[in-house]
């Protein structure tokens, strides 16, 4: 179970083939043509606005799309097999023990009367099979793995007596149980306080790193992908309109979405200035546009921008960009990099 | 009260079907006595205990008097009767309800200790107690029968309220001094109503079943006047001759209470799923950063 | 620098040495300890503080929904904390203060429509005719930019930056000298989150008015606040102007939230390097010791005893006992 040193592995954990997600019974499109992968000991962030599509993905490569959603096209995959047409029976093989997954409300996954040890152990019987002594030792180690001092202590306790951050680690603890490949990551660090968000996120960074954890991070805060993440998928209205290493993004972001999200994000500099905001609000999920979905808020819009559908194209190491005018409006570095340069 | 969920509940088929046969019994109430195909007090002692006929759909009492007639004019009385006791219970569970939340502790703590007490009393029992000091009248009985169960009506509404008075929205209208009363009238009663509605329909069942039982044992009312339940008991008596015979009014009794417990729990389900709609997939949830720490038994 | 605190006038609000308890009996429990604060006209303040800082309970004791044990409350030099039920009254229909709950879906009756949602205190102080009062709604709404189309919509039929809009317009149509947002932009994304913090900005100004923004992290406060009061478990660790205190932050714990706090640039202090990493001795034991201690990296023996809230700089306040040395030692351990 050791795995200090992952192996290299090129396949990846997961893999979206141009996968589409329909909701309420099959009217409203809601997500198309999204293709992404993670890979062991990588992070994978799913940016974008409420309503872009980022938790729908995240929900179908987790298999728990809520009732009248449906995968329309496209495949998902684990570590090859594809797990598209799973019942949820044959889902639940699958949880636990290729897949954890953390939510942001960390309590109400746990039931409020019994010890979270006692749900811990119960997650890594379900998950490994191991007889509840072997169980019990496992969940301590489990406990302390995630970074929670005073483990034999903290078993003990229920729900109500520990802190929202506390409840992410058992909550994490509960979904590496199996020793999964990947980690399912959806807003799970967003109603936390800022200081125990930081640890959490370090937590992430280092269970990717040690244990070759790969993390699909899904969030609506740029800041804190560009905190955990090495690879970033950029969501607008249902599509991905950037995808790049973090790097690359944050330097050159070369969509306008992406550009206009880096400036409306925090900085950490707290001079007094005019704030600047993106124009205009997203189009409902699903509405039927002509071309670019951003070109109702979008600077350099122009005729091209809203005749016809644009594709998602390569434009350099793992950087796709949907813009039609990726090649006249080149060069436009972020303003935030600007700033920190000058 | 909110607008959408009466129509929500007739989209149910069950509480459909409970309404129509309301309205129906709504109907008798209302036209009972002039719509009864005879006179209900008349006597025939030449056809006494009869089995249903042309004359008598449902056949003749052992005092010749037509059964049909009685139930269609015996039903104001019978649910009259059992809505007067629901509107005491209202009247002395609901708004002490509503109250306890705005009066402070000791209105809360007296009202909650004095239906403690008068939960324990045996509702039957009392009403027939209360018949030996008041004498045998109907309406006295069924206000006592009311007090018995306004306790279900304190509770139920004291809880709704307490959950909506917590409600920030309450928090905002007091801080533009708006007046207690106004703010539980404008903020809290519409969204207590739905509950308390639910209760009232279900406690309208159970008041119809006590009205029956007592006007079965002859309590409350003075003979000849027709009621379901005394019906049913003059029926019971001559079951060696007509067994069928407490068929008729048994039915009635407990076609009127299911249908009120189908639309209370119709109405329930209603309520249930009406409050705030989930904002759509995806979108970040509203954070409660401290209000939970800071005011915990707030 | 507009609005910024002009330290000869008087300020709109002064808190002074607050000291609030909640709870009764055994259970009750000291919230906030000694909290001072100003707020003058036409400046923005904000007070930061994670989760138990007190953060809320301020914004309740200042608007009188709770009452201090110790210390007041002034509004314009008056007295408004811990008054009797008439004046109370009379305080709270004057509309003088007022206050944006946190959430706006809970705080806006689901019921009602966006115009009664707005009129309501109009109504309250029942001063004005129906139809002034309707000028008046459709004035607040236009000013927080928001179409009158929108008057006959409830709560749950916008969206949460309009909901946050109609919260605030609520609070405006009462021409307030003293408006606190509590959490303002916490349920909103980045590009939403700066289009209010942009409105607030731009109502200070236009109706010259002192705005508290009540936020649990250090985005919800960027480009508007002018100063910034640093809560930690109902005390305050930490003020002064906004650009000073995130830039160098005098007490740890700001230095921590400072390190925390998420950003797409670069950070000048390290969060990993100013957590406990083992605690070396018990300090935290101290019941009057440092609030902080228990989480500080840099806690010694002295901070056992309270540090007192020190004004450092004219304007800049901080309680710690190593405020001038532990920045250099967060330097040189690597």
């Amino acid at each position: 179970m050791s795995t200090n040193t992952p192996p290299l592995e090129t396949r990846p954990v997961l893999d979206l083939a141009d996968v589409a997600i329909s909701v309420q019974d099959g009217t409203i499109q809601a997500v198309r043509g999204v293709s992404l992968q993670v890979r062991r000991g990588s992070s994978v962030g799913l940016v974008g606005e409420s309503g872009s599509g980022k938790t729908l993905t995240c929900r179908a490569a987790l298999g728990i799309l809520d009732r009248g959603c449906r995968v329309e096209s496209g495949t998902i995959s684990f570590g090859g097999t594809d797990v598209s047409g799973l019942d949820p029976r044959q889902w639940r093989a699958i949880h636990g023990r290729r897949v954890g997954a953390v939510f942001q409300d960390p309590g109400s996954y746990l039931n409020p009367s019994v010890p979270v040890g006692r749900q811990l152990t119960e997650a890594v019987r379900a998950a490994t099979g191991l007889g509840r002594r072997a169980a019990r030792v496992r969940a301590l180690e489990l406990l302390t793995l995630v970074g929670l001092r005073g483990a034999e202590h903290v078993y003990r306790q229920i729900p109500g007596e520990l802190s929202g951050g506390m409840l992410q680690r058992v909550l994490i603890a509960i979904a590496i149980a199996g020793d999964p490949e990947l980690l399912v990551a959806d807003e799970a660090t967003t109603a936390l306080d800022v200081t125990v968000q930081a640890e959490i996120i370090e937590l992430l960074r280092r269970l990717r790193d040690e244990r070759g954890l790969g993390i699909l991070f899904v969030s609506h805060d740029l800041g804190v992908i560009a905190e955990l993440c090495d690879h970033v998928v950029v969501f607008y209205a249902g599509e991905v309109v950037e995808t790049g290493p973090v790097e690359e993004i944050l330097r050159r972001p070369r969509h306008p979405y992406t550009q206009a999200m880096l400036r409306v994000a925090s900085l950490g500099d707290y001079r007094r200035r005019e704030l600047e905001v993106i124009p205009g609000q997203p189009p409902s999920v699903g509405e039927r546009i002509a071309g670019c979905r951003f070109a109702a808020r979008c600077a350099y819009a122009a005729d091209e921008c809203r005749s016809e559908a644009i594709e998602l194209v390569g434009i350099g190491d793992q950087h796709d960009v949907r813009c039609a005018r990726i090649e006249e409006i080149d060069l436009v570095q972020s303003d935030a990099w600007q700033k920190e340069s000058a | 009260m909110r607008s959408g969920v009466l129509r929500r509940v007739l989209r149910i088929r069950s509480a459909q079907i409970a309404l129509v046969i309301l309205l129906g019994i709504a109907v008798l109430v209302v036209f009972g006595s002039s719509i009864a195909p005879q006179d209900p007090l008349h006597q025939d002692v030449a056809r006494l205990l009869q089995g249903p006929s042309g004359a008598h759909w449902l056949g003749t009492d052992y005092l010749g008097r037509d059964v049909l007639s009685r139930l269609v004019a015996g039903s104001r009385l019978s649910v009259l009767t059992a809505v007067e006791a629901v509107a005491a219970a209202l009247v002395v569970g609901a708004l002490p309800g509503l109250a306890s939340v705005f009066f402070g502790r000791w209105f809360d703590f007296i009202a909650n200790r004095l239906t403690d007490a008068i939960m324990t009393l045996p509702t039957l029992v009392f009403a027939i107690a209360f018949t030996a000091v008041l004498g045998n009248r109907m309406t006295p009985v069924m206000l006592a029968v009311g007090f018995l169960i306004s306790p279900y009506f304190f509770r139920v509404t004291r809880a709704a309220a307490l959950q909506y008075a917590q409600e920030p929205y309450v928090d905002a209208a007091r801080l533009f001094g708006v007046s207690r009363v106004r703010v539980v009238g404008t903020h809290v009663v519409g969204k207590v109503l739905p509950t308390v509605l639910v209760t009232a329909a279900t406690a309208l069942a159970g008041a119809l079943l006590t009205v029956s039982s007592l006007t079965f044992l002859g309590i409350g009312v003075v003979p000849p006047a027709p009621t379901w339940g005394g019906v049913l008991s003059s029926d019971l008596n001559f079951l060696s001759q007509l067994p069928w015979a407490p068929l008729a009014p048994a039915a009635l009794i407990m076609l009127t209470a299911g249908s009120l417990n189908i639309l209370a729990d119709a109405l329930r389900d209603t309520i249930g799923t009406s409050g705030p709609p989930v904002v759509r997939a995806g979108a970040i949830t509203d954070q409660e950063v401290d209000r939970v720490d800071e005011h915990p038994a707030a | 620098m507009s609005g910024g605190a002009q330290a000869s006038e008087e300020p709109v609000l002064a808190v002074e040495a607050v000291d609030v308890y909640l709870g009764r009996g055994h259970r009750s429990t000291r919230i906030l300890d000694a909290v001072s604060l100003d707020v003058h006209a036409g400046e923005i303040v904000g007070v930061i503080g994670e989760t138990g800082s007190g953060k809320t309970t301020l914004a309740r004791t200042i608007v009188g929904l709770v009452d201090p044990a110790v210390g007041a409350v002034r509004l314009d030099a008056r007295v408004i904390s811990g008054t009797r039920a008439t004046r109370r009254r009379q305080l709270r229909r004057s509309g003088h203060v007022q206050y944006v709950f946190q959430d706006p879906l809970r705080s806006l009756d689901p019921d009602f429509t966006v115009d009664r949602i707005v009129a309501e205190g109009l109504v309250a102080q029942g001063r004005l005719g129906r139809d002034e009062i309707a000028r008046r709604v459709s004035q607040a709404l236009r000013r927080v930019g928001l179409d009158d189309e929108l008057l006959t919509r409830r709560p749950a039929e916008i969206s949460g930056g309009q909901r946050q809009r109609v919260a605030i317009a609520r609070a405006i149509v009462l021409e307030p000298r003293l408006l606190i947002c509590d959490e303002p932009v916490s349920a909103l994304d980045a590009s939403n989150r700066n289009k209010i913090l942009r409105l607030l900005d731009e109502l200070r100004t236009t109706l010259d008015i002192a705005i508290i923004v009540i936020a649990h992290d250090l985005s919800s406060l960027a480009g508007i606040a002018d100063r910034v009061l640093v809560l930690y478990r109902g005390q305050v660790v930490e003020d002064g102007s906004i650009g000073e205190v995130f830039s160098r932050p005098a007490h740890p714990y700001t230095g921590l939230l400072v390190a925390s706090a998420p950003n797409v640039i670069h950070r000048s202090l390290d969060a990993r390097q100013l957590r406990v990493v083992s605690r070396p001795e018990q300090v935290d034991a101290a019941v009057d010791g440092c609030v902080f201690a228990s989480r500080c990296r840099f806690a010694t023996d002295s901070c056992r005893r309270r540090p007192p809230l020190l004004e450092v700089r004219p304007g800049r306040r901080v309680a710690c006992h190593h405020h001038d040395t532990w920045r250099a030692e967060h330097v040189t351990h690597p």
